[in-house]
């Protein structure tokens, strides 16, 4: 009896350390199945694995919660220095130590961005209905109600922002469970705006059809679309153009790949050589056509050095930038 | 053009994709925890490969049948197989303990199949004024029925309607747990991690349901209460029951569907609102919550209808309403389709052929379980004691997948202990159940309400018509509950006398704590849980000095008694409950300390060799079946990461 237990334990030991080396790449979305951040995250690890040593599978896992900060903060806290565990998390979160100076629950410092996954611009657009059909109506319209997810999102972030920056009199509706929940109620007639909407969102189905895209919301114009006016430039005076900047500044790092703090620059290094890698190759870019997933990569050193330039801005911008969102 | 999009999915491949997803979705459904997000991680990538008929045959094949198997466990062993299927232990597993296992599985195959079949004959007759249909409700007609669903705990609180409906503001409370949906501040969170996206709600159904049954299962020895032999012809009688029920599923369908099409209500709900409203009106045989088969027919039409409903506003307007929607919606846009009215003309075969894929996904499911079902309802006779540790592998198993935390273990043997306290002292778990599900909901629509329309959502017509119901209900079972409030002394001195004062006690503390706790909130995120703590502080308080005066009136006549009376209730439910927690946390111990695959192992060989009949090569065989099943699952079906097991740290 007690040999066939001993058998059975060192069965079970045996069996549970080929458990855990089984040499996989595990790359976390900070977001629930089938959203842009999810789907951008599967394209790439199907390419990923090639370009690392020893071709490992890269598998997507997803870690919902409080707008991927859950996730980054137990990247914050991860041992794993061996390269084989990422996130993708908000791109907001870059910009932590600006609008929430007292957490430290997050650094965008510590960690490592290995590259970001798309530089499109973010937009302000109003249903058709709505009868609203420029930026300053928008502005000007006191009845006006722009849907939000919630304070601590871009679709929050930047109307609060766009409020309080350029004098706008519209109401900010908050409290909406998901971004398609804020499209229904805006084809519903409940709401009449959302700002802080990509490209990838505008261009889905006929949506583009039914809508008004007012605002294109980045640091310099980006071109991608005929038409929406560009927000910084109704800024009253360069002081409050430059704190408007600093909130959009963070859909130029969009859908951020990180690494843990403790991974060592050689590794960190391997990471980054294998995203610009995939980024020209032919079959990734095919498929990410294919797909109209809209990646566009851009190298980690690249995304760290915008990061830091953004926190570098001056404390008077980064005030002021607080008081915007607050 | 029916035709046309038959001869389109008959293809053999367009075929094998249904059937794959068919029984891709009755696996998920069959194994508690798992829900369609694991599912969706394995169809991800296959979607991206295939032309657009087979990936939805394959998406549309799965998403349509979890909640057809996931009753079999919640019939059988009283363990929710998806959150969609905790209304149908209620009855259903009481139905199994008569020996009426095969019944209630037939009515809910049927009932499934005619929900499923329901869902689609819908959205092919919604498809022309699809877009206006989606948009037929706003948030002011959602809180309006929300606050109807929250008053159907009156049909759900079993003895006592106060108890219930301190159970449901308890509910309600813990459901309020996380980041507010206004503030985004934490709320009641102890600076956890963890808990800010609330408790995890197939977890706590888990523990609820699922521990508690399992701890009472331990305690009879078998499925079959007493001397309860499995009735022959079930099957055909629970077919035929949930047939001369038609005009509940019928209703429970359309009420499925209609709400399927609101994204963000979710299946949850669907099922209690539904469970609720069947409740209203029992008709002949058992009470509600004894073995009642429309307990089974009402949730069960529901949740397979949905899956019709939930398509349309992503057919509507390409706006996904789930996980599973938005992967629809990306094989939409890779195959090159524009959602929206204009389908009709330009892509009229494909439609036909996606609500054909969710039919014959419903027919294909039913007909798998109704075959397997004499198979299954044959489990009603295996022993507890090789029954439970195995259904305790998959329960803890289903909650560490979550999050692969240990708090994930602690929050299902938190709400295991809540669920066997609850079912000892004659609580009503389906109250609480329903406050947990719609709180978030009743706070969310408020919200939304108040700020999109301040009061004139009082006027919307729809809103006024659910109102009066709701209110006219309510003053139908005012006069009960009066003179309930009354009764409760009395009918306390039959239930386990210390440990239900100490439950209304505590339950009536943990209320004021967390009124308390609220102090340093915003005012919108404090306003919730003030107004239902406050709430629950006072019925607590009211039926705590109720219980107290009504024993000291005759505590004199029973101090004798009252001894006597509790000594076979320990026996009878408190040593089978201590039993099955601590072969949980023993369990939870393996699996924390060997991995996900050695530690239930040893737990299933352990286990089997403890019991008195003691067969090695059974046990040997039972626990590498497990094994095996554990692997494909977890790591071939789903390759993820786990954490690695305690013991690699000793050595490593």
């Amino acid at each position: 009896m007690l040999k066939r237990a001993l058998l059975a334990i060192g069965l079970a030991v045996g069996l549970g350390s080929v458990a855990s080396a089984d040499g996989l790449v595990t790359l976390q979305v900070g977001y629930s199945p089938g959203g842009s951040y999810d789907l951008n995250a599967r394209l790439v690890a199907e390419y990923l694995g090639k370009y690392l040593p020893g071709k490992p599978d890269v598998i997507v896992e997803n870690v919902p919660g409080a707008g991927s900060l859950v996730l980054a903060r137990q990247m914050m806290t991860d041992p794993t220095v061996d390269g084989t565990h990422l996130a993708t998390i908000s791109s907001a979160l870059a910009l932590a130590p600006v609008f929430d100076p007292d957490n430290t629950d997050f650094d965008p410092r510590k960690v490592h961005y290995i590259a970001s996954l798309s530089d499109h611009a973010s937009y302000c657009v109003t249903s058709k209905r709505s009868g609203i059909t420029t930026f300053r109506q928008l502005l000007d319209s006191p009845d006006a109600k722009v849907g939000s997810t919630g304070r601590s999102s871009t679709t929050y972030t930047f109307p609060a922002a766009i409020r309080a920056a350029l004098n706008g009199k519209f109401q900010i509706v908050t409290g909406f469970q998901g971004a398609n929940e804020i499209d229904l109620a805006m084809e519903r007639g409940d709401i009449q705006a959302r700002c802080g909407i990509g490209l990838d969102t505008i261009s889905q189905g006929d949506f583009a059809e039914r809508i008004n895209v007012v605002a294109e919301l980045a640091l310099s114009p980006q071109g991608e679309m005929e038409g929406p006016a560009f927000a910084l430039d109704f800024a009253p005076d360069p002081a409050a153009r430059a704190a408007l900047a600093l909130v959009f500044a963070s859909s130029s790092v969009h859908h951020p790949i990180i690494a843990p703090p403790a991974t060592p620059p050689a590794v960190v290094q391997t990471l980054r050589n294998a995203f610009v890698a995939v980024a020209s190759d032919p079959a990734f870019i095919a498929e990410n056509a294919r797909r109209k997933t809209g990646i566009v990569i851009t190298d980690g050193a690249t995304v760290e050095a915008k990061i830091a330039g953004f926190l570098a801005a001056p404390a008077d911008v980064q005030a002021r930038a607080r008081d915007y969102v607050r | 053009m029916l035709v046309s999009a038959l001869f389109e999915l008959a293809e053999p491949l367009r075929l094998a994709m249904l059937v794959l997803g068919v029984l891709l979705g009755l696996t998920i459904g069959v194994i508690p925890g798992i829900g369609g997000v694991f599912g969706l991680t394995v169809l991800v990538p296959l979607t991206y490969t295939l032309d657009p008929v087979s990936a939805f045959a394959l998406l549309l094949g799965m998403s349509s049948v979890t909640t057809t198997s996931d009753t079999v466990p919640a019939v059988l062993l009283g363990v929710p197989g998806t959150v969609g299927a905790a209304a149908t232990v209620i009855d259903g597993h009481e139905m199994a303990k008569q020996g009426r296992a095969a019944e209630a599985l037939g009515a809910a195959y049927t009932a499934s199949l005619i929900g499923g079949l329901f869902g689609a004959a819908l959205l092919a007759m919604a498809l022309p004024v699809m877009r206006p249909l989606v948009l037929f409700l706003n948030y002011g007609d959602l809180l309006a029925i929300t606050i109807f669903g929250m008053t159907l705990v009156a049909m759900l609180s079993g003895g006592s309607q106060v108890k219930g409906l301190l159970a449901a503001l308890m509910g309600v409370l813990v459901s309020l747990v996380g980041l507010d949906p206004y503030e985004g501040v934490e709320r009641y969170t102890f600076g956890a991690l963890y808990l800010w996206g609330g408790f995890p709600t197939p977890i706590v159904f888990l523990g609820l349901f699922g521990l508690s049954e399992l701890g009472a299962l331990m305690g009879r020895g078998k499925i079959l209460r007493g001397q309860a032999q499995p009735e022959p012809g079930g099957l055909g009688r629970g077919a035929r029951a949930a047939l001369r029920n038609w005009p509940l599923v019928l209703r429970s369908s359309a009420l499925g569907s209609l709400l399927g099409a609101v994204p963000g209500v979710g299946v949850m709900v669907i099922e209690w609102i539904a469970y609720g409203s069947a409740a209203r009106k029992p008709g002949p045989g058992p009470a509600f919550g004894h073995g009642n088969v429309r307990g089974v027919i009402g949730p069960e039409s529901a949740n397979n209808a949905k899956e019709g409903g939930a398509l349309l506003p992503t057919l509507a307007f390409g706006i996904p309403g789930s996980a599973t929607m938005a992967i629809l919606l990306g094989a939409f846009s890779i195959h090159g389709l524009t959602p929206g009215p204009r389908m009709l003309d330009t892509d009229a075969v494909l439609l036909v052929t996606m609500i054909l894929s969710i039919a014959l996904a419903n027919l294909l499911g039913a007909a798998i379980c109704l075959g397997l079902t004499p198979l299954l309802a044959r489990i009603a006779l295996v022993p507890a004691r090789l029954l439970v540790p195995l259904a305790l592998v998959f329960v803890l198993l289903g909650a560490f997948d979550t999050n692969k935390s240990p708090l994930d273990l602690a929050v299902l043997f938190g709400f295991g202990v809540l669920g066997i306290l609850f079912k000892s002292a004659g609580w009503s778990r389906p109250a609480f159940a329903l406050g947990f599900i719609l709180g978030p909901n009743l706070e969310r629509f408020s919200v939304l309400t108040y700020q999109i329309s301040g009061w004139t959502w009082l006027s919307q017509p729809f809103v006024v018509v659910i109102l009066a119901m709701t209110l006219a209900g309510l003053l139908r079972r005012l006069m009960p509950a009066r003179n309930d409030m009354t009764k409760v002394g009395a009918a306390v001195m039959s239930s386990p006398i210390s440990r239900d004062i100490w439950l209304t006690g505590a339950l009536t503390v943990v209320a004021a704590a967390m009124v308390l706790g609220s102090w340093n909130l915003p005012f919108a995120a404090a306003l919730f849980p003030r107004v239902a703590g406050a709430a629950a502080v006072l019925i607590g308080g009211g039926i705590w000095i109720s219980e107290k005066v009504a024993r000291r009136v005759k505590g004199a006549a029973l101090a004798e008694g009252s001894s006597v009376s509790s000594a076979p209730n320990q026996s009878m439910a408190g040593r089978p409950n201590q039993r099955l927690v601590a072969m949980a946390v023993l369990l939870g111990a393996l699996i924390l300390g060997f991995g996900h695959l050695a530690g239930p192992f040893l737990f299933v060989l352990l286990t089997l060799l403890a019991t008195p009949s003691r067969r090695p090569l059974r046990a040997v065989i039972a626990a590498l079946a497990v094994l095996a099943i554990i692997y494909l699952v977890f790591d071939r079906l789903v390759p993820q990461t786990w954490p690695a097991p305690l013991i690699t740290s000793l050595f490593g």
